[in-house]
């Protein structure tokens, strides 16, 4: 074998080599650098999960599903606290004093079954919408991983240049902004994913109550990848989200009933068709006259 | 002489209504821009200012500088001013009132010439009431040195204790402090300039210089200051103050420079008329903050610097715009969680959060609730049954699921006007598949004949 032959080898080896090691790279840049929803379908979609360093979008369908929007949200900040291990960093979430009295503020008893421990979110109240933009922009450049910011209204004052420069905070910075709006809106934005959220009923329980939190997904926009719908439903227990659930169809459920029976009549006829019950120790028969 | 014979006497009097109120503003601001000269300034009503100028005279060119200088400037804003510089409150203050020489070098007494300066001058002149004048006229001490060789004793008998008080402070035998204005912080840096400056660039940049130079003091004693008040004076005499307040002791210069930046932003800018020519920095409510070790290696990942974030919207947006969440003892559910400003304290721990035993598939507790609960219209079986149909923002939604009741009771040992009356909760699903926290208010025909129904909260 010649010398440059040797070393061609050489060389190829050590190219290899060199490959290998920025494919294990991109691996692990890859899985450093997008959040997993732990839920498939919409993990493929996203390409891994939502990415870091971006700004996404999450607004409900409709005004009334703000709740379930809400909920998405702190599901994923639910994620980004489980991907920390151990290193536990806090996380921001910005309201507006009007929007906190027109939709609620975020209720610290709520925040555990949905995945997120209350000491880890540091609440931040503005006076006005665009004060919301400002401090997600000063919370994301320093690099805080999660911060969630709520624009109420029609969000007139989330424009593409604001979007923007959201965009490039968060990249600087390498954390996720969530811009969570009250209301969908189609106005154009430099958001990496756009997404839609709606509560769906739930899979009745045994006993006819409320089932697991069931929600549609909507990817509206996904500048990396594919858009779609999925049907989820919160597993608290997990923490994660299910697709699908067995359970009976809504449309067979009866009129709502609470836990206890309820009299058909007024309380004092309950009263008293207890008492008779009681006594008779079985429905009263009708005697006939004789 | 009464208004009235004055008038008669020479009709073109000018007269115009006295005002204390306005009297002691004005002594105030005068007070205020004496800071310039040394921050221990305190105000002797109805028209006197005390100053505390030991240590600060070699800025001005001594004593006499300090007094053209103060006696000029005040002259051009159109007072008219009698200044005295002596050892002690007394000495000075009863030459600045009662020295009938025209002399400008009678008004500053050397070190250990109290004596002799107030030998000759009037009682009155010891800040005594008018009774104690009066009655010493009676006895022939006229001046103040007939007071001096006199037996202690007897003049305490007859006069009080106040006569014998004030002329040792007076001669430096007693000490007497003023009590300032404004407190005097531990560190203090100050900048003079002979051009006013007036730009924020410089402003800013002075601050940044002065804050190095404390933070060099600070770093001698391990110590970080969480009160920065800047002090802008004016040429022509106001004066613009510029505070922050920090959670945590800082010292680090950059850091400041910001918050001081934010609160320029904040008060709309500044307005320096014709310009600054004296910058002061004081630094106050120190806490130690001994020196950290920095991490030498570049591999680790840098923690995001939250208490930084806190204090930036703290200057921005107020000290309770940024908040922990946190539990309370209270059950309703509008007070249980309450939230405590960042600045002051750190997150409590998620264990302390109320947790209702999860009976249910679905989380008990909403993600958004209302500060004050909507009225809503529903229909429901009477007594206690859930809600079929409610109407919520002019909107009808029908009931496809329902839990509950969950009975919360009134703080019954709370004082009240009205007693509030017992809630049922119920977690309702809508035919839609929103989810919402509504409550019954008052239990039919216990506690009222017409119960209201509310929503409180929105689930997931």
């Amino acid at each position: 074998m010649s010398v440059i032959d040797q070393l061609r080898r050489q060389i190829g080896s050590i190219d290899r080599q060199a490959v290998v090691s920025k494919k294990g790279e991109a691996a692990d840049g890859e899985e450093e650098n997008v959040l997993s929803l732990a839920f498939a379908p919409a993990d493929d979609a996203l390409g891994g999960g939502l990415k870091r360093g971006a700004l996404h979008e999450i607004a409900p369908e409709k005004p009334v599903h703000l709740g379930a929007a809400t909920g998405f949200a702190i599901a994923v900040a639910g994620r980004t606290l489980r991907e920390m291990h151990g290193d536990i960093a806090p996380m921001v979430w910005i309201q507006q004093h009007y929007a906190m009295s027109e939709s609620g503020r975020l209720y610290g008893a709520g925040l555990q079954p949905l995945g997120l421990e209350p000491d880890t979110l540091l609440a931040v109240r503005v006076p006005k919408p665009i004060d919301v933009l400002w401090a997600m922009e000063e919370a994301l450049s320093l690099g805080i991983k999660l911060v969630i910011g709520e624009i109420p209204g029609e969000g007139k004052e989330a424009t593409i240049t604001a979007t923007r420069r959201l965009s490039l905070a968060a990249k600087a910075g390498g954390g996720i902004g969530l811009l969570l709006r009250h209301r969908a809106s189609t106005s154009p934005s430099a958001a990496l994913t756009r997404w839609h959220i709606a509560a769906i009923n739930s899979h009745a329980d045994r006993f006819g109550g409320l089932g697991l939190p069931a929600f549609s997904l909507s990817l509206v926009k996904n500048r990396h990848g594919s858009c779609g719908r999925w049907i989820a439903h919160w597993n608290y227990h997990e923490q994660e989200f299910l697709a699908s659930v067995q359970s009976p169809d809504i449309s067979s459920r009866t009129l709502p009933r609470g836990l206890f029976p309820v009299p058909r009549h007024g309380p004092d006829r309950a009263r008293q068709s207890a008492a008779e019950w009681n006594e008779a120790g079985s429905p009263r028969r009708h005697r006939i006259a004789s | 002489m009464g208004l009235a014979d004055a008038r008669a006497r020479y009709p073109a009097l000018l007269t115009i209504d006295a005002d204390p109120a306005r009297d002691q503003a004005m002594l105030e601001r005068i007070a205020e821009f004496c800071e310039r000269y040394t921050p221990l300034v305190a105000i002797d009503p109805p028209r006197n200012l005390i100053l505390d100028i030991s240590g600060c005279t070699h800025l001005f060119g001594g004593e006499a500088g300090l007094r053209h200088d103060m006696a000029d400037r005040l002259h051009k804003a159109g007072f008219s001013t009698r200044i005295a510089i002596a050892d002690t409150v007394g000495c000075a203050s009863a030459l600045a009132r009662y020295n009938r020489a025209q002399d400008d070098k009678t008004f500053i007494v050397a070190q250990g010439g109290e004596r002799e300066c107030l030998m000759r001058m009037p009682v009155a002149a010891l800040r005594l009431p008018q009774e104690t004048v009066e009655l010493l006229d009676t006895f022939g001490l006229r001046q103040i040195g007939d007071l001096y060789n006199r037996p202690r004793a007897p003049l305490t008998a007859r006069f009080g204790e106040d006569l014998v008080r004030r002329l040792d402070q007076a001669l430096g035998v007693e000490d007497e402090p003023i009590s300032p204005l404004s407190p005097v912080q531990p560190y203090i840096a100050e900048q003079r300039f002979a051009e006013p400056i007036g730009r924020e660039e410089d402003v800013l940049g002075t601050i940044e210089q002065l804050v190095h130079q404390l933070a060099r003091l600070m770093e001698r004693r391990q110590e970080g200051g969480r009160c920065f008040i800047a002090d802008l004076f004016r040429v022509d005499g106001a004066i613009q103050r510029l505070v922050i307040t920090t959670g945590k002791p800082l010292r680090e210069t950059a850091a400041i420079r910001r918050l001081f930046t934010e609160r320029l932003a904040q008060t709309q800018g500044l307005d320096p008329g014709f310009g600054y020519d004296l910058i002061r920095l004081s630094a106050g409510h120190s806490d130690a903050l001994p020196d950290r070790q920095e991490n030498l290696d570049a591999a680790e990942r840098q923690r995001p610097d939250i208490t930084s974030l806190i204090d930036r919207f703290g200057v921005r947006f107020g000290r309770q715009s940024t908040l922990w969440l946190q539990p309370s003892n209270r059950h309703p559910p509008e007070y249980a969680i309450t939230a405590i400003s960042a600045s002051e304290a750190g997150p409590a721990k998620t264990e302390a959060f109320p947790l209702p035993p999860q009976d249910s598939l679905s989380p008990l507790r909403p993600i958004r609730l209302f500060a004050h609960p909507e009225p809503i219209d529903a229909l429901a079986e009477v007594p206690d049954g859930p809600p079929l149909r409610f109407r919520w923002r002019r909107l009808i939604h029908d009931v496809a699921a329902a839990e509950g009741p969950e009975r919360i009771a009134p703080e019954w040992w709370r004082d009240g006007s009205v007693l509030p009356l017992t809630r049922d909760y119920f977690r309702v699903e809508t035919r839609e598949g929103a989810r919402v926290w509504l409550y019954r208010e008052g239990l039919y025909e216990r506690e009222t004949a017409r119960p209201h129904w509310f929503i409180h909260g929105l689930f997931a």
